[in-house]
């Protein structure tokens, strides 16, 4: 990875030299933040130490300074209302930067796009769904009582839910950010929705999701509940899935019965209804970051999530047809890359993988 | 006198969803004009049985419908709903899914 810092009398230089029409200084700045975006601590100080023994630079271009502030992207949040009809997107009812509503569900998915958004950019360097300043489009109210929320490959809907088995859809930061993160996987390893490339497609969802629900609540991974959708799903000791017990967000529900999920691959079943499994499966994956995650300690997204945000963006090692085995060789690589051989977090991954049976 | 009464039961199955729980609803079709019948069966021989998703469609976490009839499971297609005897039966049967 080759990355170069940029002093402000360089970026003054390089200015004047754009405003002659040499070069997009947007382009190269925004490139170098995110590049920067994606390194880890270590790699961070490594550059710092590098830069010191190279006669330093005062004053970094990823210091904040007035040019900077012009070229940082910002999300473009659409929030639309259904009013309880079919029609897509529907009534525009909160966008970027307006204040907030009044209607608990319009802020709600605002606020957790947002989140989802910084999340993204902060640790990643990734401008939106697309990494190109995609609109972060959802509409609320679809239709009546409608018991679902999904991602239809350029927005978001979320239903009112029954309000007696499912509650409003928006209530969970973590199913905006899997919703959003199926968007992601789409622009980056776009694994086909069925069997195991389905399974990881809808796992992906959930880890991202559960990493941005850790970060907005300060949890690390001790103080995670690991818990989708706690408070969609009615009832104070239900939620709809876990990555800590895949098999236990709910038991004897009154309608839904007891979670489904296997933990391990001696649990794997084909469920042709649901596209061989997908929401089943994914258990088995979710499993496998949650203990590669614990073993490691501290917060999941600053070691192992870099390990899986990259490999979900190694479309060499991850293709669209990509098994269990296949993911899992892709974030021994990636974390191989980033943390060695005989690394802890290495180590961990191959032992959570091993846990789970893949 | 017993008599055994021919069920020709129309399925209805709702799958897939955030939750990822399908739901189901039954119909007797045998208690409905045989026209009914006749123009469902129209869709069956013709249809291919396809229970996964479409390769190109990038919903994710969207409902899927299928329906099960004679022991076969079709995808529920929008040419399907276009005869209005049969849209009205499948809202029908849509309002009565259960898990």
């Amino acid at each position: 990875m080759r990355l170069q810092l940029i002093s402000a009398a360089e970026m003054k230089s390089k200015l004047l030299k754009s405003n002659l029409g040499g070069f997009s200084e947007d382009e190269e700045i925004r490139s170098r933040r995110q590049t920067y975006g994606k390194l880890n601590t270590d790699e961070k100080n490594l550059l710092a130490r590098l830069q010191f023994k190279a006669g330093g630079v005062k004053k970094s271009a990823l210091a904040r300074t007035k040019v900077d502030e012009e070229v940082i992207p910002k999300p473009s949040r659409l929030v639309y209302s259904a009013e309880n009809k079919r029609s897509l997107p529907g009534k525009l009812v909160r966008e970027e930067g307006s204040k907030a509503s009044g209607d608990i569900d319009i802020d709600n998915v605002y606020d957790s796009a947002g989140a989802t958004w910084d999340f993204y950019y902060s640790l990643f360097g990734r401008n939106s769904i697309d990494n190109a300043g995609m609109k972060l489009i959802q509409t609320v109210h679809y239709l009546n009582k409608y018991d679902n929320a999904f991602w239809d490959g350029k927005q978001m809907i979320y239903g009112d839910g029954d309000g007696k088995i499912f509650a409003s859809f928006t209530s969970d930061i973590d199913i905006t950010a899997h919703e959003l993160t199926h968007g992601v996987v789409q622009y980056e390893c776009n694994l086909e929705y069925k069997d195991q490339s389905g399974a990881l497609n809808e796992s992906l969802a959930d880890v991202f999701g559960i990493m941005i629900k850790q970060k907005a609540l300060n949890h690390d991974v001790r103080t995670s509940d690991w818990l989708i959708g706690e408070n969609t799903l009615v009832g104070d000791e239900y939620a709809i899935r876990s990555l800590k017990a895949p098999g236990t967000a709910y038991v004897n529900h009154p309608d839904l019965g007891t979670d489904p999920q296997p933990a391990h691959m001696s649990g794997y079943s084909n469920d042709p209804s649901d596209n061989g499994g997908v929401h089943l499966n994914s258990g088995i994956p979710n499993h496998a970051f949650y203990l590669a995650a614990i073993e490691t300690g501290g917060f999941s997204r600053d070691k192992i999530g870099q390990v899986w945000y990259r490999a979900m963006c190694n479309t060499e090692l991850v293709p669209v047809n990509a098994t269990f085995s296949q993911f899992k060789e892709a974030t021994l690589a990636e974390s191989i890359i980033l943390f060695g051989t005989g690394s802890t977090v290495t180590s961990a991954i191959e032992h959570a993988w091993n846990a789970v049976g893949v | 006198m017993a008599f055994k009464i021919k069920q020709m039961k129309l399925k209805l199955i709702q799958t897939g969803g955030f939750a990822g729980k399908s739901k189901y609803a039954e119909e007797d079709l045998s208690l409905h004009p045989v026209q009914l019948q006749q123009e469902l069966e129209q869709h069956f021989p013709t249809a291919v049985a396809d229970t996964t998703a479409s390769k190109t469609s990038h919903s994710r976490d969207a409902f899927e419908y299928f329906l099960e009839y004679k022991g076969m499971r079709i995808a529920l297609t929008d040419d399907m709903k276009a005869t209005p005897v049969i849209e009205n039966l499948l809202e029908r049967l849509k309002e009565q899914l259960h898990y």
